[in-house]
């Protein structure tokens, strides 16, 4: 046996098989074999109120379904059923005629029926015969939808996605109405088999996209998948790179837009962050409120998200690359007052402002898992202690201070590239240490050329940065009228590019 | 493999490709804002540096003049002896101020120019200065009246003398440009010392007149102006006009709003005439007479008086170059440009033909407005 061969027999379960057989008691028992020490696993016998000998079991997972369906709409039935006639009651019979549950399938498949009752389906067995029938009694809490804290909206619908698979697609759906939305389910893990649903607009999305989508995921082998991260990092391009190529979202409603501009959505069962395929840099300075919005505020905020991203990025490097390399570039009155507040401290520069920004981020970090009640004894050692108490003991100079405190400003503008700017600023920072402004255009320019190099299932990463022509920069630091916007982004959506026809009355 | 190969070399080649760079905390600089320039008896040079010092300053952010002063047989030996005077190294890229002794001036000032325009630490941008008196470090016997250092204040007068026109802006590149023209002497600022409330403080006196590298004399500040005029550097200032009888009292300013110098050289049968229009917008602003101003006719007759006191006073300025012989117009510069021909023949022995050039000024000076009074304001009981 080879290592590959070892690797995928030590992920795979359920060695167990399951044969019906005649006898009801010799069924449940197999199940109960592989349940065995599971205490939720319920077997409930029930017979027919006229005829004793029709007997029944139900096998259910408690807390996976709902006590209301498995009561009302099988047991009930099934106990006041008349089986006095002479007729031949099999489970084909029972299915059409007696139970009464919206989805009743009828199976003998070992692995069906054991999966069914792992997802909150009942399983149905009669004595004497050799089906099994599976009905849908799914029940369980699941949370209500509520307003995403990432993607807060002002103008926008405040609706969030949730952990069910089926409830996210149902939100997508009742935004589009068309026949042309296509889920397609795929489950992942062997494990876990979690659910995966792919959504796309057939007709507007990109079939080369879709196919090499559906590939990548199908040759994923793992035992579980938990998260939409997880499989986000398996499938995506460019996978030693910090930039993100697959984006996410958890709005139904950026997942519909982006649906129509012929993206893919793919929805994780138990996340509620949902991946956006392709993904482009571009995406990172737009929010769905900049469609609600008029569109010359809106083009103000993304210019300012997009100087936001540079200033946060360079910023620190800048400093120290002027502070230690070029000080004849600094206007005279500014040196003097830098080096006024410098004085007396013993750090070089390069550490000082390494050190003020690991204190940053190590402030954000313990704010962002932290109980709220904690919130202000954080803010009191932040503001209070690194702050104040670190300049007036003349430990660090107030502009180093001042260029973290814009470092980090302009830093949540930008919250979703929250990774790569960390990672390019400290490389920017140090290569700045050694180098000074030489070191920060190497730097910026090898970020470039990664940047021009990623690609997201095919689509270059910076597509529409670089184009020339007009009509590709509509929607990018620009946010042009709606009006303007006839076409869908280019490599995106392969065919069916137009969006809207230019309103007649508007010449 | 071999990619890999070619990509480090990419990667490391630039890097190693830095021309210059030092790693150099900001706090371990002395600045240097302004220094003077000092022959001494024994053929050196004596070097006094303002740098601000920052170490007592505080939050306030403003800086304490400290003068280092260091002796050597050249500029530069003078300026790292002043390591024995004075740590950290003395940092050269925000010094805005070289004042040059009068005695060295008139022996040539080419060796502080090329240590300056040599060294890549100072900037060409940096105002020359001649001190008009003995010993140019008496300059740091002067106290400020605005800020903290005798060099920054000196700056700062440069920099807004443009609403006077009375001292030359004139940066280092521009006068070694100058110098080395032919066709051109070059010019620079002149200071001295005077008295403010019993305390010394420096005073921009006019414009310090050079042959070649030598300084060989002085403009004073009324001559200064109307050499900007010539110039067409003239961006503010006043014009005052007599009015009434010579030697009298009755004066009118003008306020120079813009001005406009259109300059053309003319080659007629053997003579050089200079064609100089001059367009000056003014406003009237400060009558000192019981003239009144208030017709059309009144203030066009003002500014043809105007005009013509201006004519005198520059015609005046280019006899007094001609006789010193140092053709601060750039007339020489002038012909060369625009008849390079002529310019073939004579360019040897410009200096003659410099005397006997002629010029012409024609002035336009145009009075916008009187102002916010229409007449002169009455005088009764």
């Amino acid at each position: 046996m080879n290592r590959q061969e070892e690797k995928l027999s030590t992920i795979n379960t359920l060695n167990k098989k399951v044969i019906l057989l005649q006898s009801l008691v010799d069924n449940v028992s197999q199940f109960k074999e592989i349940f065995h020490d599971d205490d939720t696993f319920m077997t409930r016998f029930f017979a027919n109120s006229k005829q004793s000998s029709v007997r029944f079991c139900i096998l259910y997972l408690d807390g996976m379904v709902d006590a209301e369906t498995i009561y009302n709409s099988i047991i009930d039935p099934l106990v006041h059923a008349d089986f006095s006639d002479e007729k031949q009651w099999n489970m084909d019979t029972l299915m059409n005629q007696v139970i009464i549950t919206h989805k009743v399938e009828k199976s003998q498949d070992s692995d069906d029926l054991v999966t069914a009752i792992i997802r909150g389906d009942s399983v149905l067995l009669m004595e004497n015969c050799y089906d099994a029938l599976i009905i849908s009694s799914k029940g369980w809490k699941s949370r209500s939808t509520s307003e995403p804290e990432g993607e807060k909206a002002i103008r926008g619908p405040r609706e969030g996605f949730v952990e069910s698979l089926i409830e996210n697609i149902s939100m997508i759906r009742r935004r589009l109405a068309t026949p042309d939305f296509k889920v397609k389910m795929k489950y992942i893990g062997v494990r876990t088999k979690t659910r995966l649903g792919i959504c796309y607009l057939d007709g507007v999305v990109n079939k080369q996209i879709l196919t090499e989508l559906i590939e990548r995921i199908e040759k994923i082998n793992i035992d579980g998948i938990l998260l939409s991260g997880t499989l986000a990092e398996l499938i995506r391009d460019g996978r030693y790179s910090p930039f993100e190529t697959i984006g996410s979202t958890e709005k139904p409603d950026v997942a519909a837009a982006s649906l129509l501009e012929g993206r893919i959505i793919v929805i994780v069962d138990g996340t509620p962050v949902t991946l956006v395929l392709p993904y482009l840099l571009e995406q990172f300075f737009q929010s769905d409120d900049d469609y609600a919005l008029n569109f010359y505020f809106a083009t103000l905020s993304r210019i300012l998200r997009i100087i936001s991203f540079i200033l946060t990025v360079t910023a620190p490097g800048i400093y120290v690359a002027l502070m230690t390399y070029h000080q004849e570039m600094i206007p005279t009155p500014l040196l003097m007052s830098i080096l006024a507040a410098r004085q007396g401290i013993p750090f070089p520069t390069i550490v000082e402002t390494i050190g003020l920004i690991l204190a940053f981020e190590i402030l954000r970090e313990a704010g962002m898992r932290m109980p709220v009640s904690l919130a202000t004894a954080l803010s009191i050692l932040g503001a209070l202690v690194l702050g104040t108490a670190a300049v007036e003991a003349r430990i660090v100079s107030a502009t180093v201070i001042i260029v973290v405190a814009i470092t980090g400003l302009t830093g949540l503008m930008t919250q979703k590239l929250k990774g790569p700017v960390v990672v390019v600023r400290l490389f920017l920072l140090v290569l700045a240490g050694f180098l000074g402004i030489y070191g920060i255009l190497y730097g910026i320019i090898i970020v470039l050329i990664h940047l021009c190099n990623l690609r997201s299932f095919g689509v270059p990463y910076m597509l529409s940065y670089s184009s020339l022509k007009p009509e590709d920069l509509r929607d990018t630091a620009l946010r042009t009228p709606i009006w303007s916007m006839t076409k869908r982004p280019k490599f995106v959506s392969s065919f069916n590019k137009i969006r809207q026809t230019i309103r007649s009355w508007n010449k | 493999m071999k990619k890999a190969k070619i990509l480090s070399c990419i990667i490391i080649i630039p890097l190693l490709l830095t021309s210059c760079w030092n790693y150099r905390e900001a706090d371990n600089l002395t600045l240097v804002r302004g220094f003077t320039v000092d022959k001494i008896e024994d053929g050196g040079y004596l070097l006094s540096s303002e740098t601000a010092d920052m170490h007592e300053s505080g939050k306030e952010g403003s800086a304490k003049s400290v003068i280092i002063e260091s002796r050597g047989k050249t500029l530069f030996e003078a300026v790292r002896n002043a390591l024995m005077v004075n740590v950290p190294k003395l940092y050269w890229a925000h010094t805005s101020v070289c004042i040059i002794s009068q005695q060295l001036a008139q022996e040539g000032v080419t060796q502080v120019l090329d240590f300056l325009s040599r060294d890549h630490e100072t900037r060409l941008d940096m105002h020359p200065v001649i001190y008009k008196g003995n010993e140019a470090r008496e300059v740091f016997e002067a106290k400020p009246l605005t800020t903290e250092l005798v060099t920054e204040e000196l700056r700062d007068m440069i920099h807004d003398q443009k609403g006077s026109s009375k001292a030359m802006h004139v940066q280092i590149y521009e006068f070694i440009e100058n110098m080395s023209n032919e066709g051109i002497s070059a010019v620079m600022p002149a200071i001295c010392l005077t008295e403010v409330k019993g305390e010394k403080t420096i005073r921009l006196c006019g414009t310090a007149v050079f042959r070649e590298d030598k300084l060989i004399g002085y403009l004073d500040e009324d001559e200064t102006k109307y050499l900007s005029f010539v110039l067409d550097v003239v961006e503010g200032g006043v014009l005052v006009v007599n009015v009434g009888s010579e030697g009298g009292n009755d004066k009118v300013t003008l306020e120079i709003l813009n001005s406009k110098t259109k300059i053309k050289p003319k080659y007629e049968e053997g003579k050089i005439t200079i064609e100089m229009k001059i367009k000056i917008r003014t406003v009237l602003d400060d009558v000192v007479t019981r003239i009144q101003f208030c017709h059309e006719n009144e203030l066009k007759a003002l500014s043809k008086t105007a005009g013509e006191q201006l004519k005198g006073n520059i015609l005046e300025l280019i006899k007094k170059a001609q006789n010193s012989g140092a053709d601060i117009f750039g007339f020489g510069l002038l012909i060369k440009r625009n008849i390079p021909k002529l310019w073939k023949e004579i360019g040897k022995d410009w200096d003659k033909h410099f005397k006997e050039v002629e010029a012409e000024i024609i002035p336009e000076i145009e009075i916008v407005h009187t102002g916010l009074l229409k007449k002169t304001l009455k005088i009764g009981d």
